[in-house]
């Protein structure tokens, strides 16, 4: 035997030897270990989330009152809620308030992001930061700003009687046309900021050779924005749209502050008609079946985008 | 991957599990076990929680708790209050969780009405309080009107009748008119005695350059001048009778569709301010306070008045009847109180209401400017605005004229009254609609209740 022969064979006897033995026991150590990491956030996540939401299902099926013993009736709250008179106008406004809520601002973001691609404008962190800053304020503050600015004798009609336009002004949280309307705009102005940073910096992502070869191909901006600016930023969209989606369809707070519903109903939600059920009619059961369609439709959505923005980027 | 659907079915399984079976359990009864004590020397020394809504400290009424507070552990030094203030929509819509609870408020401020009283009487949250109306002598306290405000059946199936579930405090406000004096003076007219004579005085306005009736309608508050309509049309054995539905009562008999179509010919008459749709009735109020606007109808009591000067610069009158006959009004205690089912001091609780019922309790109001509800009241105070309430007070007990809240018929009837209004002063609707409407609302709920 040459030393040679030897160190190969010294080699491949320690290389079969721990190979198979290691990457067992590391591999349940690891797993193990991961366990760890992971059991604390599933318990609260699986305590404040998944139990409730487990609870509120369950509950969906009963007629309760919340404190006397319940009666099991099915789906049959699920079926009045889909025939409860008011949830036609409840979905019409909602669909007003998708406008609003995710069409407009991601529309707006859009432009914003083809602005950006193309030239560069001094202070644009000032602007952006200013147009962000309503992302970060609670749904309290934006409904108490926006009744003081839409009063009768608010902000905005004051301004309006000053530039004389005083015939303009309008009982705007009061009217029946304009209510649900000026609600959508506080969602605007909230979401705004949020599309547009996600798509300025998904522009930034979109590789400039694409760019220059659009323009060497003598693409004006019109064209470069939907050959290589959109293309771009779909993923971006498909985050845009899912939260905006599901936001508008779950707003609450912002009408309940400012409206309640009203004027008459011209601004109620399936979300007032769920606190509706739940407080003012003591129906706890139909009050869950409320929510868990309202969460169900939003994990529709969320899955429905995501289907087909990853068909259409891949 | 593939343990994922596994999960998640274990996790639901779990949840399920957790959940038990079906929701909910046997509420307690709500009678109280064993002999009432109504000695306070007996009572040893004990601590109650109390839950109000009074949460404005600097307000005349929020004064007055403090001073009930205060002037009941002074007259009981071995009770102890401890008084929590909490938002009145937080309490309506957390109580009855909080009543179910072994830790529960002693004395909680159960709203009369379906939506309060009625359903947790029903329920069996609230205390019996029949046994200590005996022992203390309530029910001959109170005047009828008043105590059925607090009742409920046994059954659960109707209000205003049956057993006793709260007292009332002993301040109250009726659905009034006010009135700016100076801007009356100003047009050379009088306090009207009728309804035609107030409706000469609102045109007399309008012609005057003066705003007849301050009014903000956006946070769907506009319900009191209905109400005080209605008490102006209607009969208020009928407006009973359908509240409580002791008998079978149709809406349109109680004179809500002419109510109603008074309302709305007043809105096109344009005696309301421009643009009242989109003020709160919060900033209608301070309206007034500052000088706007000739007449508002309001809670008495409620007025945000800066000091006692500027509140006397404004009277009150109850809204004459139609037909001239005896005045009634829409009011009640400004809070009843119950006790808690599983209340731990029922006794003290019980002495508690017991106090807040009685004629210190009415003359601690009167100190705070505010009318008391129950017994007969001088009006001699210092204050002219006050000795106008006492006087509707007087004439409202003398004619046993007390008109329950019209929204307390049902746990809905709040909303659809604020739906409707708002429909009808955008002329989308009129009187018989409005009608229509409530009638649909009250029949549902009837119709719930007897199955």
């Amino acid at each position: 035997m040459t030393v040679h022969e030897a160190d190969t064979r010294k080699k491949a006897v320690r290389f079969r030897r721990t190979v198979p033995q290691k990457a067992g026991a590391r591999g349940f150590r690891a797993g193990l270990l991961g366990w760890i990491y992971v059991v604390p956030a599933l318990l609260v996540y699986g305590t404040v989330v998944v139990i409730p939401s487990g609870q509120s299902v369950w509950y969906s099926l009963f007629q309760w009152n919340g404190v006397t013993a319940a009666t099991w009736v099915g789906l049959d709250n699920y079926i009045s809620f889909f025939t409860d008179p008011l949830i036609g106008q409840a979905l019409s406004h909602t669909l007003v308030l998708i406008f609003f809520f995710s069409i407009l601002p991601i529309g707006l973001g859009l432009i914003s992001a083809a602005l950006v691609s193309r030239s560069q404008t001094r202070g644009a962190g000032i602007f952006r930061s200013i147009i962000f800053l309503p992302q970060i304020l609670t749904s309290v503050v934006i409904a108490v700003i926006w009744k003081e600015l839409f009063s009768s004798d608010g902000t905005v009609n004051t301004a309006l009687r000053a530039t004389g336009l005083g015939s303009l002004a309008q009982p705007w949280l009061g009217s029946f046309t304009f209510s649900l309307p000026v609600l959508g705009l506080a969602g605007t102005w909230t979401t705004m900021g949020l599309c547009m940073l996600l798509f300025i910096a998904g522009v930034g992502n979109i590789s400039s050779e694409l760019f220059d070869a659009a323009r060497v191909d003598g693409a004006g901006a019109v064209r470069e924005f939907f050959a290589v600016t959109l293309p771009g930023l779909v993923p971006q969209i498909a985050v845009a749209l899912t939260l905006t989606l599901v936001g508008a369809l779950r707003v609450f707070d912002l009408i309940w502050l400012t409206t309640r519903g009203g004027p008459g109903t011209a601004t109620i939600t399936p979300a007032l008609l769920l606190y509706s059920k739940s407080f003012t009619q003591q129906q706890v059961g139909g009050g869950a079946a409320i929510g868990v369609t309202l969460a169900l439709a939003s994990l529709l959505i969320a899955l429905l985008i995501v289907r087909t923005t990853d068909r259409s980027s891949s | 991957m593939k343990k994922l659907p596994a999960i998640a079915a274990g996790a639901i399984a779990i949840s399920l599990a957790l959940a038990g079976c079906a929701p909910g359990g046997s509420a307690p009864t709500g009678k109280s076990t064993g002999a009432v004590v109504t000695d306070p020397a007996k009572m040893g020394k004990v601590t109650i929680t109390v839950l109000d809504s009074f949460t404005d400290s600097n307000s005349p009424i929020g004064k007055w708790m403090g001073d009930i507070e205060s002037g009941f552990m002074k007259k009981y030094p071995n009770i102890t209050v401890a008084r929590k203030s909490e938002n009145a929509n937080d309490i309506n819509s957390t109580l009855r969780l909080r009543l179910a609870d072994q830790a529960t408020p002693d004395v909680v401020p159960a709203n009369q009405g379906w939506s309060g009283v009625g359903d947790l009487s029903s329920s069996g949250l609230l205390l019996n309080l029949d046994p200590y109306a005996q022992a203390y002598g309530w029910d001959k306290q109170l005047p009828k009107t008043i105590a059925q405000q607090s009742m409920a059946s046994t059954d659960g199936k109707n209000i205003g009748q049956g057993s006793l579930y709260g007292m009332p405090i002993n301040q109250g406000s009726f659905i009034t008119v006010f009135y700016n004096r100076a801007g009356l003076d100003k047009l050379g007219l009088k306090v009207p005695t009728s309804l035609s004579g107030f409706e000469k005085s609102l045109s007399a306005a309008k012609a005057g350059g003066i705003i007849p009736m301050q009014l903000g309608s956006q946070d769907a508050s506009a319900t009191p001048t209905l109400l005080a309509l209605q008490d102006a049309y209607g009969d208020v054995g009928k407006i009973l009778d359908f509240v409580y539905a002791t008998k079978t009562v149709k809406l349109s008999d109680t004179g809500m569709t002419e109510a109603a179509n008074t309302y709305q010919k007043w809105e096109k008459s344009g005696y309301f301010p421009t643009g009242f749709a989109g003020v709160s009735s919060g900033d209608a109020s301070q309206k007034f306070v500052d000088g706007s606007g000739l007449f508002y109808f309001y809670y008495s009591g409620f007025l945000p008045f800066a000091d006692q000067a500027q509140a006397d610069r404004f009277g009150t009158f109850l809204l004459p009847k139609a037909d001239g006959s005896p005045l009634t009004a829409t009011g009640s205690s400004t809070q009843n109180f119950s006790v808690a089912a599983n209340s731990h001091a029922p006794d003290a609780s019980a002495l508690f209401l017991d106090y807040v019922a009685s004629k210190e309790a009415g003359n601690i109001a009167i100190k705070q400017g505010i009318a008391p509800v129950l017994g007969e009241w001088k009006a001699n105070t210092t204050s002219s605005l006050l000795n106008d309430g006492i006087n509707e007070l007087n004439k409202i007990n003398s004619n046993n004229g007390y008109v329950p809240y019209f929204d307390w018929s049902t746990p809905t009837m709040l909303d659809t009254l604020n739906q409707q209004v708002a429909l009808l002063l955008d002329n989308q609707t009129d009187g018989a609609g409005l009608v229509k409407a409530a009638q649909a609302n009250y029949d549902t709920f009837r119709a719930q209740k007897k199955g």
